[in-house]
């Protein structure tokens, strides 16, 4: 489980339970971090 | 200041014990498994018909359809020319959040089915409507202003809701590792869309949830996931075990989603657990549960809402809180019971048309709950939603996804066709709820009205329900006409109607025409159902080991069905096999405690087996769980409390002799005092007699009597001269025993019914008939001797039994030796003893 604070990495290479998952588990402010790294990541592709 | 009495209720739809007993033990589910471990765990019953709609209804306000007026899937549009997915607009009953308001508490209510559109309530709402985002990812920009409360929140959800296409893989590798073996041209209904439709809607739900904890101040929060129930219709059928019909590749590839879901939704229960203060109560509980076994159902048959076949009689309930028990399974939890459970959490009285009760049994401390006759009549604010004024809104999303899902089918072409049948549709289920109600009468009526209705669709399965509904009133006259009719209909769909076949023949006696029935069914299809059918109809005819053979077989297949269990235990008991009975019985109990007849065949096996105590509590859960069917439960009941009341006589010694010690040989007259005055005389002890009382045919080897004994209660002063000698004093004198002395009292017991038909003998009345007065007496005088003996200090007593010196001799000779302090000739003691003396005997 992500605590509070802790810096949001995903890595898309290994999906598994603990980590992009966990994300979405965290919740809205997981889900609004993901939404903008996204969003950058296809800004700089 | 900050409210520290918060209650969470977050809704699991269909999860399941059975899919969550195996994660749990893995540690898979860890959040679940801290709530149970630090709070309360049980089942959870459901109603029938088993639609989530209707029964998160009932949830919501502690009431029965048939009173809270939501009646399934769909609803038709009050201008009676179309139909919609089920709204909040369909339910009559005030809700736990319009309770509420009206007490100036705030709730959250997120994702609820049905609560479409948002009612103004204090605190937010997120109706069931927000997830849905159509095909379009445009769309996700727009919302229906209904969908949230208050507006001044909307923006900022709106900007949570996540739409099918962001799912990524990182999200569906966990559940699918194969997903890239999917041909998507292919395995639409199964395949990815689905899947992330479903995915993306429950982050949307689950991110509002979040928000609303991290934004709002409230009291109640109720949070509604159908994630688990959608993805066990979707992928329950590759669950392992694998199915036969199930082809290995498809199994491959989707065997771990629904693992991945419930460990997907514990997660997510991590979070909101993270998110509450100690302080606040947190529920988790489902609707129903889901069935993943063999019994799993892969081509749905053509009738109303076909996918809740697949749901299970039981869900789940899970309960944490500063006043609740710690890692206790509670029993007897029903869906019903949770809206006046949180009425009584904010102490706040439960409404007496309310079906459900308060779940007292999960509290530390338990304060009586507070009634008033009913919430509905309340004037005032209750934040209910007014009449529509904009008659039509579109649902889309939500109706395709119910058409996808196979609740529903695709509106016909011609929609007053589809009005015509989904009202009597909803009817139809309003009958089921009464039969699920055990009002039959009012589903009869409802059923003969569909019955008539000759275009309908459906007409078929209301006959069915009208056949079952009329033998469960025994209207076998009518029942038989039914069946006919039943027989000439052109339907799609075929019931199998071999059990209603069955139950008529043997309603008319006709046990060989049911048996033939039913064994042909099973030649067709094994089933359970058929097998325990068949073998309660051997038990009736008490052909037990038949019966016995179906039922084992039965069990087999499925070994937690309750009532499988219950049968076995049954014919254990017709045939003297006790142990077995209470073994069947307590595993039938365990599977739902709410099961009186278990109870009572717990309780009769126990009395055989001597378990007095434990027959008794058995017997008085029969009686409490179902008053006027188990009447003889309490008779029963009465009947080991007498037995238990003349066995509760306790032994006081330390087993030492004293000098000068009196031994005094008593008990009730008739109860074997002058064997057991023969037998000390014998073996060693002088007896204190006169033998002024001569042998009779009662006592034909003499009384062993102290004539001055008579009148013990004007003089005795002559107790010295029994001293290191032994007497006999009747019961009821010992009461005139001089204190000075040191007393072994040597107390003999018998069976009252046998001492009281032998004391009528001698006295030449008639043996059989009970004096229920005198044996009152006698039992009151026993305790009273209890009493008595713990007050005096100089008296020792053990109560030797009259049966077990007739059936056991050495071993009471040795206790009687033992509490003398003294050896004694034991040969010459055991001489004594003709069991043909051993008259009036009442044989067990």
């Amino acid at each position: 489980m992500i605590k509070k604070n802790q810096k949001l990495s995903l890595d898309p290479l290994k999906p598994n339970l603990d980590s992009s998952l966990a994300h979405l588990a965290y919740g809205h402010l997981a889900f609004s971090a993901w939404r903008k790294l996204k969003k950058s990541k296809l800004n700089e592709e | 200041m900050k409210n520290k009495n918060k209650l969470l209720l977050i809704g699991w739809d269909a999860a399941d014990w059975k899919i969550i007993g195996p994660l749990i033990a893995k540690g898979l589910l860890p959040n679940l498994q801290k709530m149970i471990k630090n709070g309360v765990y049980g089942n959870m019953s459901t109603m029938n018909p088993p639609y989530s709609p209707m029964l998160w209804s009932s949830v919501a306000t502690g009431k029965t359809p048939d009173k809270h007026g939501v009646m399934g899937f769909l609803e038709v549009v009050p201008d009676n020319q179309n139909l919609r997915p089920v709204t909040a607009h369909s339910r009559k009953a005030k809700a736990i959040w319009n309770i509420l308001h009206n007490q100036k508490l705030k709730s959250n209510l997120v994702g609820w089915w049905p609560s479409f559109p948002a009612e103004p309530i204090h605190g937010a709402v997120v109706t069931d409507k927000f997830p849905k985002v159509g095909k379009d990812i445009n769309k996700i920009k727009t919302l229906d202003k209904r969908a949230i409360h208050p507006q001044s929140l909307a923006e900022d959800l709106k900007a949570l809701r996540m739409h099918p296409s962001e799912i990524t893989k990182e999200h569906i590798l966990p559940f699918i590792p194969n997903a890239k073996k999917i041909d998507q041209k292919d395995d639409k209904k199964n395949g990815l869309i689905p899947f992330a439709q479903i995915m993306a809607e429950t982050v949307s739900i689950h991110n509002a949830a979040t928000y609303l904890i991290d934004n709002t101040e409230w009291d109640f929060m109720g949070v509604y996931y159908d994630f688990i129930d959608h993805m066990s219709h979707g992928f329950m059928k590759f669950h392992p075990p694998k199915l036969a019909r199930i082809e290995e590749k498809e199994y491959d590839i989707y065997k771990d989603v629904i693992n991945g879901a419930y460990r997907f939704q514990d997660m997510m229960l991590g979070r909101l657990l993270e998110m509450v203060d100690k302080e606040t109560t947190v529920i988790v509980m489902s609707d129903h549960g889901f069935e993943s076994g063999y019994k799993r159902i892969l081509e749905m048959p053509k009738v109303n809402a076909a996918p809740a076949l697949d749901h299970r009689q039981f869900g789940i309930f899970v309960a944490m809180g500063p006043n609740l028990k710690k890692n206790e399974k509670i029993f007897g939890v029903s869906l019903i019971d949770i809206a006046p459970t949180i009425l009584n959490h904010f102490n706040l009285p439960v409404g007496k048309d309310m079906d459900g009760k308060v779940i007292l049994d999960m509290y530390n401390k338990v304060s009586s709950p507070a009634y008033i006759d009913s919430w509905e009549n309340i004037e005032g604010d209750f934040a209910e939603l007014k009449d529509e004024k904009d008659l039509v809104f579109s649902d889309e999303e939500t109706m395709k996804q119910l058409i996808d899902l196979g609740y529903i089918e695709k509106p016909d072409d011609k929609i007053e066709v589809s009005v015509y049948n989904t009202k009597l549709d909803l009817k139809h289920n309003l009958a089921k709820v009464y039969s699920g109600k055990r009002d039959f009468h009012s589903a009869q009526k409802i059923l003969l009205e569909l019955i008539g209705e000759k275009e309908a669709i459906n007409i078929a399965h209301y006959y069915i329900d009208l056949l079952n509904v009329s033998l469960s009133l025994k209207d076998l006259k009518n029942a038989e006409i039914y069946l006919k009719e039943y027989k000439k209909i052109k339907t799609e769909v075929k019931f199998n109607i071999h059990f209603i076949e069955a139950d008529i023949l043997v309603a008319k006696g006709d046990f060989s025409g049911a048996e033939k029935v039913l064994k042909t069914a099973l030649k067709k299809v094994s089933n359970t159902e058929t097998l325990y059918r068949l073998g309660e109809l051997y038990k009736i005819q008490k052909n037990f080991k038949n019966a016995k053979e179906c039922f084992e077989n039965a069990l087999k297949i499925e070994p937690d069905k309750p009532k499988f269990n219950k049968a076995l235990a049954e014919v254990y008991l017709e045939t003297g096999e006790y142990e077995e009975a209470a073994e069947y019985a307590l595993t039938s109990i365990e599977l739902v405690k709410y099961f009186p007849e278990a109870h009572y065949i717990l309780a009769k096996a126990l009395e055989k087996l001597g378990d007095l105590e434990n027959a008794k509590l058995a017997y008085d859960t029969a009686a409490r769980l179902s008053p006027k069917k188990y009447y003889r439960a309490e008779k029963a009941k009465e009947n080991i409390e007498e037995k238990l009341n003349s066995a509760t006589l306790k032994d006081k010694s330390e087993y030492k002799f004293r000098e000068n010690q009196i031994v005094v040989v008593s008990g009730l007259p008739r109860s074997g005092t002058s064997l057991m005055m023969q037998m000390l005389a014998k073996g060693g002890i002088e007896p204190l007699i006169d033998d002024k009382r001569e042998a009779d045919v009662s006592n034909p080897k003499g009384y062993f009597e102290y004539e001055p004994v008579m009148s013990i209660h004007k003089d005795n002063s002559w107790l010295d001269k029994g001293q290191n000698k032994v007497v006999k004093i009747v019961g009821p004198l010992l009461k005139y025993l001089d204190p000075k002395f040191r007393y072994k009292i040597i107390f003999m017991t018998r069976d009252l019914n046998e001492i009281i038909k032998s004391q009528r003998i001698m006295n030449g009345k008639d043996p059989d008939v009970l004096p229920v007065k005198l044996y009152n007496s006698y039992i009151k005088f026993l305790e009273n001797v209890e009493t008595w003996k713990e007050k005096e200090p100089g008296v020792e007593i053990v109560y030797i039994d009259y049966k077990s010196v007739l059936e056991n001799p050495s071993e009471s000779i040795e206790k009687t030796q033992k509490f003398i302090g003294k050896n004694l000739d034991s040969n010459k003691m055991e001489s004594c003893i003709d069991r043909s003396l051993h008259r009036n005997k009442i044989e067990s």
